[in-house]
């Protein structure tokens, strides 16, 4: 007997789902496992937990959590954590993060634990850290749920959030989907997002000034967290690429690359080795 | 006696191939089954492009494809790819996709210039079978052509252009 073969265990299969019109984009997941029936159960939990969240967190459905808060209400935990974290960063970046988008003012009030008050500003939007903090939600819920499952990626849009062993390739990409990523990372249990004006145009607002920023065109980065990697790559492509760089260099665990309107990139002091790691990765 | 020289693909030039999916009613979708490939004029497969199926599931639509076999190691790469699915890019409108061809083959090495078939075939889950076939000139001149669409396709386009 091959003494090996004895000690070999069975090779995972990376299982892929690919879906349209979900958070108004694309979502990819991909579960690492055994079985294909197991597969197909996880992504269908995590397509409900993501239509769940969704009804918490959306801009665009009038029935959503978020749309039906009108004055002081009492939140649901997922959305209380998530105001939270938004307006630690709005504070943290003086505004260039900014719910408010157009202005970089506080649109809430926290009044205790759970209970909230709108204040009397414009609508505010919750829509790019929302993104992360599902993709990590689900990530997470799938990794509770089964661990027959040995590796996660959750792909929503553009924010990704690996969960598991291994060590998973991800590329940069600016616009075209076919053509070449900028770069290509190795990541394990982290994140990353990119912000970029190349696919919706001059989406992106400085909220000190309510005008479109121009001066980075693409950001990418990668955090601990979807939530974080969110929040940092819009508040990176409003402020300065130094203050970006700054702003990294400042948060634990935290990578970047910035190209500039030139075209020329900038990366964080840990960047390069992320791109080394990706030669190892699958 | 003539010696006949072919010119080998310009590198500066690559054959985009985009497309719109219709979207089904009701909310979110499955990316469709896609086979984008390449026939030479003698119709002999040149090149798998890209090529999109449900590992697990026995896909009846793909046997009609030639040339989609592939090691392990290579379907990983064509279904999406550890790349295409764990692609980070700013946020992506649904439903809308381009691959690119870069003048090789399956083997690797670059075709020459001249006259191709161009295939998109799509499949949708509780959907129907499409195929758009289009002869093109691929040399050094560019080339747009946009496609009627057909009952999955919104609209396609196969452009020839200067890589970008």
């Amino acid at each position: 007997m091959n003494i090996l073969k004895a000690f070999q265990r069975p090779k995972t299969i990376p299982y892929q789902f690919h879906y349209e019109g979900i958070l108004g984009t694309s979502a990819s997941l991909r579960f690492d496992c055994l079985d294909a029936d197991l597969a197909e159960i996880a992504c269908k939990l995590a397509l409900e937990h993501i239509a769940q969240l969704e009804n918490i967190f959306s801009s665009y459905n009038p029935n959503s959590t978020l749309m039906q808060w009108h004055g002081t209400q009492t939140l649901p935990c997922e959305l209380a954590s998530v105001l939270d974290n938004a307006e630690d960063w709005r504070i943290r970046t003086r505004g260039a993060f900014a719910p408010g988008v157009t202005h970089p003012n506080a649109c809430w009030e926290k009044l205790d634990e759970s209970t909230y008050k709108r204040l009397d500003v414009p609508p505010f939007t919750l829509n790019a850290i929302a993104k992360g903090a599902i993709v990590d939600d689900v990530a997470h819920l799938i990794e509770q749920a089964y661990p027959d499952i040995t590796q996660i990626v959750v792909n929503i849009g553009g924010d990704l959030c690996v969960r598991g062993r291994k060590l998973v390739r991800a590329g940069v990409q600016s616009s075209d989907d076919g053509a070449s990523p900028l770069t290509v990372i190795g990541l394990c249990n982290q994140a990353i997002a990119t912000s970029g004006n190349a696919r919706r145009g001059l989406h992106i607002r400085d909220p000190r000034t309510a005008q479109p920023v121009t001066h980075t065109p693409l950001v990418s980065v990668v955090a601990t967290s979807a939530q974080l990697a969110d929040v940092l790559s819009t508040a990176c492509s409003v402020l300065t690429i130094q203050e970006s760089l700054a702003l990294v260099a400042s948060t634990p665990e935290s990578e970047a690359m910035l190209v500039d309107a030139a075209g020329q990139q900038f990366k964080s002091a840990g960047w390069k080795q992320l791109e080394r790691q990706a030669r190892t990765a699958c | 006696m003539w010696f006949q020289t072919s010119k080998k693909w310009d590198s500066a030039f690559e054959l985009a191939i985009t497309f719109e999916v219709i979207a089904p009613a009701g909310g979110r979708y499955r990316r469709p089954y896609v086979a984008v490939f390449i026939e030479d004029q003698k119709g002999k497969p040149v090149r798998t492009v890209e090529l999109w199926y449900q590992r697990g599931r026995g896909a009846r639509w793909l046997r009609d494809l030639r040339n989609w076999y592939r090691g392990e190691v290579d379907r990983m790469t064509r279904e999406g790819g550890d790349l295409a699915s764990s692609m980070s890019g700013p946020t992506r409108q649904p439903g809308v996709y381009t691959v690119i061809w870069d003048g090789k083959n399956d083997a690797g090495k670059v075709v020459d210039q001249g006259d191709f078939t161009v295939n998109l075939e799509i499949a949708r889950e509780h959907g129907s079978y499409q195929l758009i076939r289009k002869d093109m000139a691929l040399t050094t001149k560019p080339v747009k052509i946009d496609l009627p669409g057909n009952t999955e396709i919104k609209s396609a386009t196969f452009e020839f252009r200067k890589k970008r």
